[in-house]
């Protein structure tokens, strides 16, 4: 047997890695190329699909520069509230379990530096009740700096099985 | 074991107070129509308890008193008909012929000969040999025996009753006297606004036991393991502590049991505890036996019916197809955290793609609250499905240089499984499919998996939980 030993950087070795080897020196492998598609598979997003699952609500908060935390605790302060549990009477939340999109790059929500109190409360009520990956009015409300800074989009899931 | 739990309503809502410990149990003769008897001391609230009850079900009701009853009060006076042929029953607003629930109160009172008479109309909703078809509750109520009565207060002419008419009363509910209360509930009685109103029709509990006598309909036809094996172990054990239980008595338990796990929700230690102490009617002819030996049948009950429930879950894990998992959950599971048990189980078992599938095909009814699962098994669920609903990703694969617009080696093989499908099913089953592939799950078995995603559909869909709906 017959071992040739080509050092990389060689301008043979080049020619044989180089895309247009193939025809100009065969290596003896496939001659293939490699291709990417992107793929999209949603019943949430695809407005044509046979099953469909109904957006209810959009839920966000842009915080800037601010801690999420101390903003919300601050617009409850204001409204003279002290738990976040008392803005269930205040705001009607959706009553039924519901499926979260969290949507990380989202340019909807409110501003917090622009909303009013009300308006930002009501979303951090939504996103108090929300996991990543449900929306759930049986849970307590819960505030931490992952829950209020997701964007999320609510569905019901009602039509999965029409 | 925890206390028993509540059920979704409370007859506190009703103005009556010092049932609680009972509480699912009175609830469970609602669903079961069974015949239910009420013993305790003057002024407890049996009477009380029994008429609002049929006044909030909105029920044409009779109250008869058995001291004081005569038979013509029952049935009418008697006339024959036009053709002289047979007689018939000239109704008043007493007699009970149109009654959809009556109260025979102070029945230990009753004279021999009408206790006979009762005997029928508890036992077979008859009188005189007629049928009485509108008649769903038969309730009585009476005193302690005299010869079960200690203390200074003495119910003269409180007899013990027959044991067979006590054998028919499914349920004998001992009513709390003062000193069983507590202090909430002590105060709550002595309120005294409401004090002689008639309680309106309570809408709530009208659905609460429509719906609760639905699923006892399906579910006494095809009764729970767990419950004929609690039923046959602590029969067993009582019949050899010597404290007889008639074949009669053990499936009239079995029929409490079911509606008591309906109405509170799930099987307990103390719901069945309860529904046992209930169930045994030997106190209304003067038997008293020991607390203690209940107590032992009721663990060694318990025991068995516990055993028998985590059978159902070593079932679901040994079972290879999705659907018949699926049926095993809805048939046996009646407790949710066992139903949580069962699906953290099962996806830590099965293979990526399979307990993929499984959970994007129940989710969202578990989201809905359909399945009996609880929130952990729900959030379980969430975890593998909710990327399945919604994926994006790029594939890459290598493609000759001499072909043209091929696509992904997988989504090729898709393709063939996806052919021969229409409509949703097609729509469900390319979105699993081409999501798994997305987020990287290999599927193996395509081909096989589709079909167990459909059928597990139209599983859910013929068990009305394919729907949203609020959690219970």
């Amino acid at each position: 047997m017959i071992v040739f030993a080509v050092p990389v950087g060689d301008p043979v070795y080049r020619c044989w890695s180089s895309p247009c080897a193939g025809y100009s020196a065969n290596s003896g492998g496939p001659m293939s190329r490699r291709r990417t598609e992107r793929v999209v598979a949603s019943v949430l997003r695809d407005d044509t699909s046979r099953i469909r699952l109904p957006q209810v609500i959009r839920a966000g908060l842009h915080f800037g520069d601010r801690d999420p935390l101390q903003a919300v605790l601050e617009c409850l302060a204001r409204l003279g509230l002290d738990d976040a549990e008392l803005l269930r009477r205040r705001f009607n939340a959706p009553t039924t379990p519901l499926l979260v999109r969290t949507v990380p790059d989202a340019r909807w929500g409110v501003q917090v530096a622009r909303g009013t109190n009300e308006l930002i409360l009501q979303q951090a009520l939504l996103l108090g009740l929300c996991t990543a990956w449900q929306y759930d009015p049986s849970r307590p409300v819960l505030w931490t700096r992952a829950s209020l800074t997701r964007r999320v989009e609510l569905y019901e899931p009602a039509g999965f099985y029409a | 074991m925890p206390s028993v739990r509540s059920p979704a309503f409370r007859l506190a809502e009703l103005g009556v107070y010092g049932f609680d410990r009972h509480e699912t149990t009175i609830l469970a003769a609602l669903v079961t129509e069974d015949p239910l008897l009420l013993v305790g001391r003057s002024g407890t609230g049996k009477t009380f308890l029994l008429n609002t009850l049929s006044e909030a079900l909105g029920l044409e009701h009779r109250h008869y008193n058995a001291s004081l009853i005569s038979f013509d009060d029952l049935v009418g006076f008697p006339y024959p008909d036009e053709a002289h042929a047979t007689v018939r029953f000239l109704e008043t607003p007493a007699t009970v012929w149109g009654a959809e629930s009556v109260l025979i109160d102070e029945i230990s009172r009753c004279k021999p000969e009408h206790q006979n008479r009762l005997f029928s109309l508890v036992h077979e909703r008859r009188l005189q040999g007629l049928p009485l078809k509108r008649l769903r509750y038969r309730w009585a109520a009476m005193n302690p025996c005299t010869s079960d009565q200690g203390g200074a207060e003495d119910y003269a002419g409180s007899e013990a009753l027959d044991p067979a008419l006590a054998d028919r009363f499914s349920l004998i509910v001992t009513a709390a006297d003062w000193s069983d209360l507590t202090l909430a509930q002590q105060q709550a009685i002595v309120a005294p606004s409401g004090e002689g109103l008639v309680t309106p029709r309570n809408g709530a509990l009208c659905d609460a036991v429509d719906a609760w006598r639905a699923l006892f309909t399906e579910q006494v036809n095809a009764c729970p393991p767990q419950v004929t094996n609690y039923v046959t172990t602590v029969v067993s054990a009582l019949n050899g502590a010597r404290i007889r239980i008639s074949p009669r008595r053990a499936r009239l338990l079995a029929r409490s049991l079911v509606a008591a796990t309906i109405v509170a929700g799930r099987a307990s230690s103390a719901t069945f505890k309860s529904v046992l102490e209930c169930s045994l009617p030997h106190t209304t002819w003067g038997q008293t036996f020991e607390p203690a030996v209940i107590a032992a049948a009721h663990r060694a009950g318990w025991d068995a019916a516990r055993e028998q429930a985590g059978a159902w879950i070593h079932a679901l894990l040994a079972e290879q197809s999705l659907p018949r998992k699926l049926n095993l959950l809805l048939d046996h599971c009646t407790d949710p955290d066992e139903g949580s048990q069962a699906i953290a189980q099962l996806i830590a078992t099965e293979s990526p793609d399979r307990a993929a599938a499984f959970a994007f095909v129940t989710y969202p009814a578990a989201l809905g609250g359909t399945l009996p699962i609880g929130a952990e098994g729900v959030n379980d669920l969430a975890k593998l499905a909710v990327p399945l609903l919604d994926a994006e990703g790029e594939l890459s694969w290598q493609e000759r240089l001499s072909e043209q617009g091929t696509s992904h080696p997988v989504i090729a093989e898709i393709g063939k499984v996806l052919a021969p499908l229409r409509g949703t099913r097609l729509a469900r089953a390319r979105q699993f499919l081409t999501a798994c592939v997305v987020r990287g799950i290999a599927l193996p078995s395509a081909a096989t998996l589709e079909p167990q995603l459909h059928e597990c559909v139209l599983l859910l869909r013929k068990q009305g939980l394919a729907r949203a709906g609020a959690r219970p």
